[in-house]
């Protein structure tokens, strides 16, 4: 934890540590944002609190270049999610934003500045094929071309293989679940879609209610193995907390409302971190009750927050260790765990593993044998 | 058609050198275009506010020969609109952002 | 093993360079030499040129580019380090920096104005920009044309090498022959590369921008004529705004730095196939924007 000490005190206590971070401290910071993708963050979260000018010229341009990134990319994401949602209204049916897109088109101060690559949309389980053909008849493909992947989205995981515009190459990703079908934890779609806000006067375009929105990224973060922006995503978590409205906002309903969509599990780790790593005020009584209600237990709830602490650093050469990978692999295993049952899951990993392998015993077919250690091993080094 | 008034995507930008041709530049897409000198004369009269079409002739009949003619000025106008930088008004809009943008 | 890190001022940006492949390290210091020294607690660029792990170490050596951890590229051989470096550092501006409009293109200057060559690669403006600057323009870069968005029509200096392919090596070592090269690098996916260092006289003026003020579009066709022509503003603009790298990103800011340049420059087409006529006719083209009186206030 002590490698990102000074990025947690930018994030945790911006105003004095703007004043008192070195240069060479500065040099760190920069690197680490960069890796998990936050220059535009810290340069809106700075700005904001009119703390940007204090930072030394040397840093404040790159978390400036990172903000020009992130703010051009959300303005052509809002352009995007209208074209999208206009196609989709002609069937009759709205789009949920989710994630990243969600922050950026209902103009979400607290997560301002960040930068995200897909665009995440919820829509009805029924409407799915609908909004493929019309999404497709108008430049949009599917990826993930072969029958087996395409099977594995489809059939199994709670979303179609991602599309990509032919044209602009924005990536979509069109999910009609927050997790997979065959997930052992189960949430409601209709329940997360009765809670929707709309975010344009045309209501065509919605997002998740606050509490959900919170428990969809705390769900994302905690159930699945990708941890390459964790760090960033923990954020945002920390973000959509602080900027809650205290009128509102009643920590035991958003423990409520996590049982009720099965997420209490991920929830106490959101809070968790939320409290510990950025010092966000949750008392005892409240972060006890999340444990109690995630029936997770005191053991294992241990063993998971050592496992995230290593896991959720950002994948940077200064905070790289075996430790941390070790610890990654096994969240990677869990998450696969969690989102298949055993007799699915175990072909599928070995068909993964195989498939390489079967590929390049095709080609080698094709090729003619040449063969030799070293011939592979030149074509492993190509395809690094 | 007649009835309906054109407007300008408010996120466009002209850069225009008196030369012939001149560029068009959305910002909220970040398309760009090679524009004729007819074109520009066409955009340059619709920044004074929406128009129909009739409108635009009549004003464009001052200024070229092309500009007598409705159809060809139609077909301009309608080109403009795929490329989002005219759009149609119409009475269901509340903002004035465009109706479509298409590449 | 703690493998020594070199730092180096290039023109804005400020860069850490660690190599443990000592031909490496001396080739960049000398492309490098006479630049300014830099604070040694921020960098803009943390770059290492690593040999790979296992049998590629010893067998058929290969080099890494490595940028903070990551790695954009395959690994090359070795003996291609040096342009490895090159590439990898051009590839570092362009997917980070946006202090500027970043646009492919070659940038020399001559009584105060400069002369933007902007061109896909093959096109011979590096073997152009060399020409010219063997015969006294100064170099402010042969990749990059970096164009502040803040100052009106300001380009800024990178004084790099600039990167020769194939017989433009020779022909400009024959035609220059006090002219400093790095090691040539044979077998490249481009064939043969070397680099010409810039002249110590464009070294010392790396602070100081140049105004825009000519805009050449070159093409290299054997046995042609050397042949100019004017082109519009618009075309020239647009080309402009596809060999740039980042001008989807800056939106508007980027579209109002490129109008800026291209409304104060004279813009041309030219094809040739004679390095001394080239060289002739663009002398003549800068000589004729001096006597043309207009000022460099005006033009800001």
């Amino acid at each position: 934890m002590k490698e990102i000490s000074c990025f947690l005190w930018l994030l945790r206590s911006p105003l004095s540590a703007v004043d008192l971070l070195s240069l060479q401290q500065w040099d760190l910071i920069v690197r680490q944002a960069r890796c998990v993708g936050m220059l535009g963050r810290i340069y809106h979260l700075l700005d904001t609190k009119k703390l940007i000018d204090r930072v030394p010229s040397e840093a404040r341009k790159h978390f400036r270049w990172g903000d020009t990134v992130a703010s051009r990319h959300a303005e052509l994401v809002r352009v995007e999610v209208e074209s999208i949602a206009d196609l989709v209204s002609s069937l009759g049916e709205s789009i949920t934003l989710l994630k990243g897109a969600a922050y950026c088109c209902s103009d979400n101060p607290a997560v301002k500045g960040r930068l995200f690559t897909d665009i995440d949309i919820l829509v009805e389980k029924g409407a799915l094929a609908d909004v493929e053909r019309v999404l497709e008849l108008n430049g949009w493909l599917s990826t993930h071309l072969s029958d087996y992947d395409q099977n594995y989205y489809r059939r199994w995981m709670h979303e179609l293989p991602p599309m990509k515009h032919g044209q602009r190459q924005t990536e979509l990703d069109i999910h009609h679940a927050i997790l997979p079908e065959t997930a052992r934890v189960k949430t409601d779609s209709k329940e997360l879609l009765s809670n929707v806000v709309a975010i344009n006067a045309k209501n065509t375009i919605f997002r998740l209610s606050d509490e959900d929105m919170l428990l969809h990224s705390a769900a994302h973060l905690f159930f699945d193995g990708e941890f390459k922006h964790g760090f960033r995503d923990l954020e945002d978590i920390r973000s959509l907390l602080e900027a809650r409205n205290p009128d509102i906002f009643h920590w035991d309903l958003l423990l409520d409302r996590a049982l009720t969509l099965g997420l209490s599990e991920p929830c106490y780790f959101a809070l968790y971190f939320s409290r510990y790593w950025f010092e966000v005020e949750i008392s005892d009584r409240v972060l006890n009750r999340a444990l109690e209600v995630s029936s997770l237990g005191v053991c294992r709830s241990a063993v998971l927050v050592r496992l995230f602490s290593q896991s959720l650093m950002p994948l940077h050469p200064s905070c790289s260790s075996i430790r941390n990978a070790f610890a990654r692999q096994l969240l990677y295993i869990r998450s696969h765990f969690l989102k298949m049952p055993v007799h699915l899951l175990v072909p599928h990993l070995v068909y993964k593993a195989v498939l390489p392998l079967l590929e390049k015993i095709q080609r080698k077919g094709k090729q003619g044998s040449r063969g030799g250690m070293i011939q592979m091993l030149e074509e492993d080094a190509k395809s690094l | 058609m007649e009835d309906t008034s054109w407007a300008l995507n408010r996120n466009l930008r002209l850069a225009d050198w008196r030369e012939g041709d001149a560029i068009a530049y959305l910002g909220d897409s970040g398309d760009l275009h090679v524009i004729n000198e007819l074109t520009r004369k066409i955009l340059g009269i619709f920044q004074s506010g929406p128009l129909t079409l009739g409108e635009l002739s009549e004003r464009m009949s001052f200024l070229t020969t092309h500009g007598e003619d409705p159809h060809y000025l139609g077909r301009q106008v309608v080109q403009l609109e795929s490329l989002g930088v005219l759009y149609a008004l119409s009475a269901e809009r509340e903002s004035i952002t465009p109706l479509k943008i298409k590449r | 093993m703690n493998i020594p890190t070199k730092s180096y001022q290039i023109g804005p940006f400020s860069v850490a360079v660690s190599t443990d492949v000592a031909e490496i390290d001396r080739g960049i210091e000398s492309f490098y030499q006479g630049f300014k020294p830099v604070n040694a607690k921020f960098f803009d660029f943390h770059i290492s040129l690593e040999q790979p792990r296992g049998v590629r170490r010893w067998f058929r050596p290969q080099i890494d580019f490595v940028f903070d951890g990551i790695r954009p590229f395959k690994p090359l051989p070795r003996t291609q380090g040096l342009a490895l470096f090159e590439w990898g550092l051009n590839w570092c501006i362009t997917n980070h920096c946006h202090e500027y409009l970043t646009i492919h293109a070659a940038v020399i200057e001559r009584n105060g104005f400069s002369l933007i060559l902007p061109a896909p690669p093959g096109a011979g403006k590096s073997t152009l920009c060399a020409a010219l600057v063997c015969a006294g323009w100064r170099l402010l870069s042969d990749e990059l044309a970096l164009i502040n968005l803040e100052g009106a029509n300001c380009i800024a200096p990178l004084a790099r090498p600039v990167c020769l392919k194939n017989e433009s090596i020779s022909i400009i070592k024959q035609a220059s022959p006090s002219s400093r090269f790095g090691k040539t690098c044979t077998g490249t996916n481009k064939g043969d590369v070397a680099h010409m260092m810039a002249p110590a006289s464009s070294v010392e003026l790396i602070d100081e921008c140049a105004v825009g003020r000519l805009i050449v579009f070159p093409r290299y066709i054997a046995n042609s004529k050397t042949i100019l022509t004017r082109r519009s503003k618009a075309t020239t603009f647009f080309e402009m705004a596809r060999q740039s790298f980042n001008f989807h990103v800056l939106g508007s800011k980027g579209f109002e730095a490129l109008e800026s340049v291209v409304t104060r420059s004279d813009c041309y087409d030219f094809e040739y196939s004679n390095l001394d006529e080239a060289i002739e006719l663009m002398t003549e083209l800068s000589d004729q924007q001096l006597v043309s009186g207009v000022s460099t206030e005006e033009l800001i």
